[in-house]
């Protein structure tokens, strides 16, 4: 038996799903936050049910590609659940009736049904349930209020009998049943609405902007340095050191499996971002070095999604960003993708338009650092001053820019103007935040640390084989001549393809100078994603879009290293 | 309809009913969706600079709208609200 959760956007369909599965994923408080749908299973007596969570669409009239996926499903479910916001029902009902005529078994389930008491909304909910025909359950998915009587009542989920009324009088039957089951009691205006009035009028909007964003990155470095200083770094150096050193007196010093498993010893010590080896640089960067990032910049960015403050940025940006042929809903996967540049190209989705689509992810894979090349950056380019890391900083941000502008002007397509529902501000649930980083370090975790051990493996391998010197020739004119860079950093880059952050520790013992450390982090971060963005950049947008979006890349990359090489002053 | 104007020009904390949409199908899908069709009740929140967007409530919830979108959407203003 499949059951399907159908919804409008941000009503906390997602957060059922996981009730009932024990499945977590990611939920957020705007629109689309789910892309594509989510399977898992769930007891009902005694059998198992699958269960779908569908992205959220407002009518079954798809206006883009996360609706067209929810329609598309619609004919595989045996039973809608139909989640509606019950702080917003008018908004929900559209969908309803238009789930009641497809003539399935169906519940309706009012979610967010604690908000309402706070805000004064009375649902008579047997009413309710009478006029739609289906039974009407409350739930608060957040804290799992109702859950347990969902899940009793979906097998004796009723198909609607009632004679429904055609499109056109759908708003006129909308009103009818509002003013039977609702009642809202007029009060002041809390301090959280006067908050959301405020942020999005033209100042208030700027000035919350400024601060919002000013917060979030200061408490983003302090909470990942502070990580880095206070745990990470005494941990590898005192604790896990040791213990290396004996496997490397062990194995004798030098030699193949030593080369591959502790590296290079400098001044006869084991040096966690030079030494390379697979024990000593290949954990110490994705765990000692990115992943304190990774967590802090995660913590904030959960708390800025669940508080609902993004989709505001978005409309205060709505009008820059159409400079560069985009509507300010991109500013949501140009976020995600500064922690990493996968799930933001995923989240492009949320977008209409093919052009927007490809704008977006190639700006975010060009422009757009993530959080191994923000370690390293900061780890690398920080240690020679504050100042080249605002080079760094700025040059990418320009490029962002500046590009945006040219495929604004290049790109055939339209954009289309921005259209979306603002949520209320929501006071961040401390468990679901701290439950959502788990997953999104987990996965992290899961999928880093593999790729890092196999890039220093090959770097190890290629080079005792003599490969990279070939590499390095074929590509020396442009890197060396152009763009001022030794050929050893040649290497560094192509093997940024496998993972960004295994060029950290090929970068680091090359001496570089100010001026070239700085193009070597631009171009990296510029000339081609890592491979898990490639793949899915090569799923999202298709061959032909990914090899001009590859085009782009490499010679802006190339224009934008030659000029810092020429014009530094 | 003497006094019908569209939804850019409307001044900031007025309320009216949509009167009419200027365009067509796919365009008054998209905005019948959300609420936004002839007889709906709006109030106009706010509106950003340089032609951004504008921010509505209607059917109970806050919908930001381009600013050549909310052009094309017509709105007799609520009369009594004249003295401001």
């Amino acid at each position: 038996m499949k059951v399907l959760l159908i919804g409008n956007p941000n009503v906390g369909k997602s957060v059922i799903f996981t009730r009932l599965t024990g499945i977590q994923v990611v939920a957020s408080n705007y629109p689309g936050s789910t892309i594509t749908f989510k399977k898992g299973f769930f007891k009902l007596g005694d059998q198992k049910a699958e269960i779908i969570d569908v992205p959220g669409t407002y009518s079954l009239n798809p206006t883009n590609e996360a609706e067209e996926v929810a329609v598309n499903m619609l004919d595989e479910g045996d039973i809608f659940i139909c989640v509606i916001d019950a702080t917003r029902l008018e908004r929900s009902l559209p969908l309803t009736l238009q789930l009641l005529r497809r003539r399935k078994p169906m519940i309706v389930v009012l979610n967010i049904w604690d908000e309402t008491q706070h805000k004064g909304i009375h649902i008579n909910v047997e009413r309710l349930s009478e006029l739609l025909g289906v039974p009407v359950i409350t739930t608060s998915a957040v804290t799992g209020e109702g859950i347990r009587k969902l899940v009793e009542i979906i097998p004796k989920a009723p198909v609607p009998q009632r004679q429904e009324l055609g499109e056109s009088q759908q708003w006129q039957k909308i009103g009818e049943i509002v003013n039977q089951v609702q009642n809202v009691i007029h009060r002041h205006h809390t301090f959280m609405e006067k908050l959301q009035d405020f942020s999005i009028k033209p100042s208030g909007g700027i000035i919350t902007a400024v601060i919002m964003l000013s917060i979030s990155f200061c408490v983003i470095r302090f909470i990942g340095e502070g990580l880095i200083g206070s745990v990470f770094e005494p941990v590898f150096e005192k604790e896990y050191k040791p213990l290396l050193l004996i496997v490397s007196r062990y194995l004798g010093g030098k030699g193949l499996l030593h080369e591959i498993l502790i590296g290079n010893l400098i001044n006869g010590d084991i040096d966690f971002v030079q030494s390379f080896g697979l024990l000593s640089t290949g954990l110490f960067v994705p765990i000692g070095m990115v992943f304190p990032y990774v967590l802090s910049f995660y913590f904030i960015l959960g708390i800025l999604e669940d508080s609902g403050y993004l989709p505001r940025l978005a409309i205060l940006l709505d009008h820059f960003m159409h400079r560069i042929g985009l509507h300010g809903y991109a500013i949501i996967p140009t976020i995600l993708g500064i922690g990493c540049n996968v799930p933001g190209i995923m989240a492009s989705r949320i977008l209409e338009s093919r052009r927007e689509r490809f704008i977006t992810c190639t700006l975010i894979s060009i422009g757009i650092p993530c959080a191994s090349l923000h370690a390293m950056i900061f780890g690398l380019v920080g240690e020679r001053g504050i100042k080249y890391v605002v080079v760094v900083y700025c040059v990418l941000f320009l490029v962002w820019i500046f590009l945006g502008l040219i495929m604004n002007l290049t790109t055939r397509g339209f954009t289309p103007e921005l259209f979306i529902e603002i949520p209320p501000y929501r006071i961040p649930v401390f468990t679901a935040i701290i439950k959502k980083l788990w997953m999104r370090m987990k996965s992290f975790l899961k999928e880093a640390i593999p790729i890092v051990l196999m890039g220093v493996f090959f770097v190890n391998l290629f080079y005792s084989l003599g490969v990279f010197q070939y590499i390095a020739n074929f590509f020396a004119p442009v890197i060396n001549g152009l763009m001022g860079l030794p050929d050893e950093a040649i290497i560094a880059l192509v093997i940024g393809f496998l993972r960004k952050d295994v060029a950290i520790g090929m970068l680091a013992p090359l001496n570089l100078t100010n001026q070239q450390l700085v193009i070597g982090c631009v171009v990296l971060a510029m000339f081609f994603p890592c491979i898990a963005t490639f793949v899915v950049m090569l799923r999202e947008l298709g061959w032909k879009d990914m090899l001009k979006a590859s085009v782009i890349m490499l010679v802006s990359s190339v224009i934008v290293g030659t000029a810092i090489n020429f014009f530094w002053p | 309809m003497k006094n019908e104007i569209n939804l850019a020009r409307m001044e900031k904390g007025r309320t009216g009913v949509i009167s009419s949409i200027i365009g067509g199908g796919k365009f008054l899908l998209k905005l019948e969706s959300m609420g936004i069709s002839p007889g709906s009740k709006v109030k106009k929140i706010s509106s950003l600079f340089h032609r951004g967007p504008i921010v509505i409530h209607v059917r109970g919830m806050e919908v930001a709208i381009g600013y050549r979108m909310a052009r094309r959407i017509l709105i007799n203003p609520n009369p009594s609200e004249r003295s401001l």
